[in-house]
């Protein structure tokens, strides 16, 4: 049995306090005179032996009440341990990721363990992992005996159930352990920028995990790019190949391959190709115009300026347009004009007159909370010099809309120096463009390492096992067995009315 | 001070009534102690007036033909002798705070302050393993005779054997007789004693902490009793006990008044007087 709520074992003790009370009485009596006892001896001559009797029967039954609250609140639950299992744990290295130790004890407690193993060997307490492909059947033909059950603890790799066959077994679960992070070896790993254009450079940066050099492969619409050796923090520019590059969403990956072992896993990060940007700057204001062309020239090497909205990808302006297109408003002006905004998030409606003065319409879209994700990528020569980003948002995305607290009434040289405006409109057209692909429905691949679902998984072991089960780590932490809170608080209830009936 | 004033001013515009002496008279001849001569009833002759005699009662007729101040003088229910036997056993000094025996005392003094005033006797008789005569009471030496009684031993029922017959008798007790329970009560039905039974709320309800080593203050005997235990048997059984005095009392067409002390004691004697 155990106890998803142990702690209120230790309350267990308090379920004798009605007996220590009864001894307190016993022990510390207080004295009382009385005119006469003769009609007390009469009664205690016929009652005696039935009120003592009675008086301990409640006492223990208090007890008993005590002790089933207290167990009921502790949640018993009876776990399933009628069938005896050899755990067997998946040796491979991507299985270093995992809490091991934990995941065991857990085991434990829902089956009924007889040996574990740990590969083809018997556990001893410490993981060595596998740097080289590990074969699953290999282990498990290795290990079985007859009339066993087997739980095996793995990750679900396809390569490592490359060709799996084993001896037909009772009982074969399958622990499938899902992994948080795609890459065990990076500890991070950021690529800018997301939207290209022709003569784009790619930057890689980012940080290993291994103190020795590891070979970073560099993989651009599945195609190597780039191979180098990195120790630590990286960083890495490059400029696609234009063969390579598909108009509309791309992706690169990145992995490291050392020489005695292949990572299992990878990073990989989506594209966005665009061999020009058409650019509409709707302002009468020369200056304006030039800060805007200036600002887009700096980030996409291919900017095309534009006389109509009609034909262009986004729009620069200091008044307010009704369009659906990517927009940046640098309002400076009083807008008379009554404007109404639609929100996607709070699907309604915001409306008013936006002031340039105090910007109360920007007051209001701050219940939209829809701020633009900022990266802070100090390697990326783009946007080094934005060391600190004021945790104060600056801009608000409505629909295709960003409004800016930035006013083009300012200084325009210090504003077109100001590396953080630069930084915010690359990252608010980046962050357009993957949005845009994630509604275009693109997938993106966890890794080149196939992982098996739990369908799959549970087809590829039914025909070795007479009964087959593939449970994820949180199905095994949620098993709950039989939990006896109610047939104890049910006791512990039961108890109560006694007592209340004895009294 | 056992005549307390506020017991006097209680009674002040009370007269035991001829009722209460013809009750008595009625029942038990040979009540009077002696043939007395008062100021109520029968006219039964003269006699020459001094002060303080009523002036009222001048005959000017006589006073006109003989030139003597003459009173009349009437034949009186009012003269009976009342014997008050107290039980001052131990059981009577509970509870500390507020004693039954002291409460009896009170009680027996207005009582005795009403009956005096009315010319008759009152003697005091007190009741424990034996039987005292404390004497005759009068205004002069009620305090004092009171206040020497004090709670001794335990009620016997050979101290009932040595009560003479005659007279009229008011027992105080609270009805804790130990084993001499029924003795004891057809002895005070044989002799014709009336009996005021004091008790007080605790014993009634059985009001007692929760768990206790009781004493009995008679026999010193200990119990280690959980009250609530035998709370509703207790009731029963001290239910069965008043019910059976009464009973027994009312039979013989006796008194039986049971008096909670937490009542004021006047109060007490007034619901008696108005029965009676």
């Amino acid at each position: 049995m155990i106890f998803e709520n142990p702690f209120f074992l230790y309350l267990l003790p308090l379920s004798i306090l009605p007996l220590l009370i009864m001894l307190k009485d016993r022990l510390i009596r207080q004295n009382f005179i009385f005119p006469s006892l003769e009609i007390i001896k009469e009664i205690l001559i016929k009652e005696s032996k039935k009120l003592k009797f009675h008086f301990v029967l409640i006492q223990f039954f208090k007890f008993l009440c005590l002790f089933s609250l207290i167990l009921g609140f502790s949640k018993p639950v009876i776990s399933e341990k009628k069938k005896v299992y050899t755990v067997v744990i998946d040796p491979t290295c991507s299985m270093k990721e995992f809490e091991l130790y934990s995941i065991i004890e857990m085991i434990k407690e829902k089956f009924r363990v007889e040996k574990i193993f740990f590969g083809e060997n018997e556990f001893n307490g410490e993981f060595l992992f596998n740097t080289t492909e590990t074969n699953i059947s290999k282990i498990l033909n290795k290990i079985l005996k007859d009339n066993n059950s087997i739980l095996l603890v793995t990750d679900g790799q396809k390569v490592n159930f490359k060709n799996f066959n084993i001896k037909k077994i009772n009982n074969l679960s399958i622990l499938l352990l899902k992994h948080n992070r795609q890459n065990l070896y990076f500890k991070k790993i950021e690529i800018s920028p997301y939207v290209i254009t022709k003569n784009s450079k790619i930057y890689i940066s980012g940080e290993i995990n291994t103190n020795v050099d590891e070979r970073l492969k560099i993989f651009f619409n599945e195609n190597l790019v780039s191979e180098i050796m990195v120790c630590g923090k990286f960083t890495k520019e490059f400029i696609p190949d234009p063969a390579l590059v598909k108009p509309g969403t791309n992706r690169l990956k990145v992995l490291i391959d050392a020489f005695d072992f292949k990572s299992d896993n990878e990073s990989e990060f989506l594209f966005y190709y665009k061999p020009s940007f058409k650019v509409y700057i709707n302002s009468t204001s020369i200056m304006f115009q030039n800060l805007m062309s200036k600002i887009m020239k700096s980030i996409f090497p291919d900017v095309d300026l534009v006389n109509q909205p009609s034909v262009c990808d986004i729009i620069f302006s200091d008044s307010l347009l009704k369009t659906e297109k990517i927009s940046f408003y640098f309002i400076e002006k009083e807008l008379g004009e009554f404007y109404s905004i639609p929100l996607i998030k709070l699907d309604e409606e915001v409306s008013g007159k936006l002031f340039s003065s105090f910007f109360p319409a920007i007051s209001l879209l701050k219940d939209v909370k829809l701020r633009v994700k900022h990266r802070i990528l100090k390697e990326n020569p783009l946007v080094k010099d934005v060391l600190k980003v004021e945790n104060t948002p600056v801009i608000y995305k409505i629909r295709n809309s960003y409004l800016s607290t930035f006013s083009v009434s300012q200084n325009l040289t210090e504003m077109s120096s100001n590396p953080f405006l630069t930084f915010f409109i690359y990252e608010a057209i980046s962050h357009s463009y993957i949005e845009k692909s994630r509604i275009d429905n693109f997938l993106l691949e966890e890794s080149i390492f196939e992982f098996y679902s739990k369908a799959e998984m549970k087809k590829l072991i039914s025909p070795f096992a007479n009964n087959t089960e593939v449970i994820t780590e949180d199905e095994i932490k949620e098993r709950k067995g039989l939990i006896l809170s109610n047939l104890f608080f049910a006791i512990s209830l039961a108890f109560f009315i006694l007592i209340a009936l004895f009294n | 001070m056992y005549l307390e004033t506020q017991a006097i001013d209680y009674f002040k515009n009370f007269e035991l009534g001829e009722k209460f002496f013809r009750k008595f008279a009625l029942e038990k001849e040979g009540f009077f102690s002696s043939r007395r001569i008062g100021s109520s009833m029968e006219f039964e002759e003269y006699k020459e007036y001094q002060p303080p005699d009523d002036a009222r009662n001048i005959d000017w007729k006589k006073f006109a033909r003989s030139g003597k101040l003459l009173t009349k003088l009437y034949e009186s229910f009012a003269h009976i002798k009342v014997n008050f036997l107290l039980d001052i056993s131990n059981s009577m000094n509970f509870p500390p705070a507020l004693p039954k025996i002291e409460i009896a005392k009170k009680f027996i003094a207005i009582f005795s302050y009403l009956l005096l005033k009315n010319q008759n006797e009152v003697f005091l008789s007190l009741a424990t393993e034996d039987y005292y005569e404390a004497g005759k009471l009068s205004f002069e030496n009620l305090e004092m005779l009171l206040s020497s009684v004090k709670p001794e031993g335990r009620l016997s029922k050979k101290a009932f054997y040595k009560i003479k017959e005659g007279g009229l008798y008011f027992f105080i007790s609270d009805g804790w007789w130990q084993d001499d329970f029924y003795e004891i009560t057809k002895i005070l039905i044989s002799k014709r004693i009336n009996f005021f039974h004091f008790l007080s709320k605790v014993e009634q309800e059985f009001s007692l902490p929760k768990t206790v080593n009781l004493i009995d203050s008679e026999t010193k005997q200990q119990i280690f009793l959980r009250p609530a235990e035998i709370k509703e048997k207790y009731f029963l059984a001290l239910k069965e006990r008043i019910n059976f005095l009464y009973n027994s009392f009312i039979k013989y067409s006796l008194f039986y008044q049971l008096m909670f002390i937490e009542t004021p004691y006047y109060h007490n004697l007034k619901n008696f007087l108005d029965i009676v």
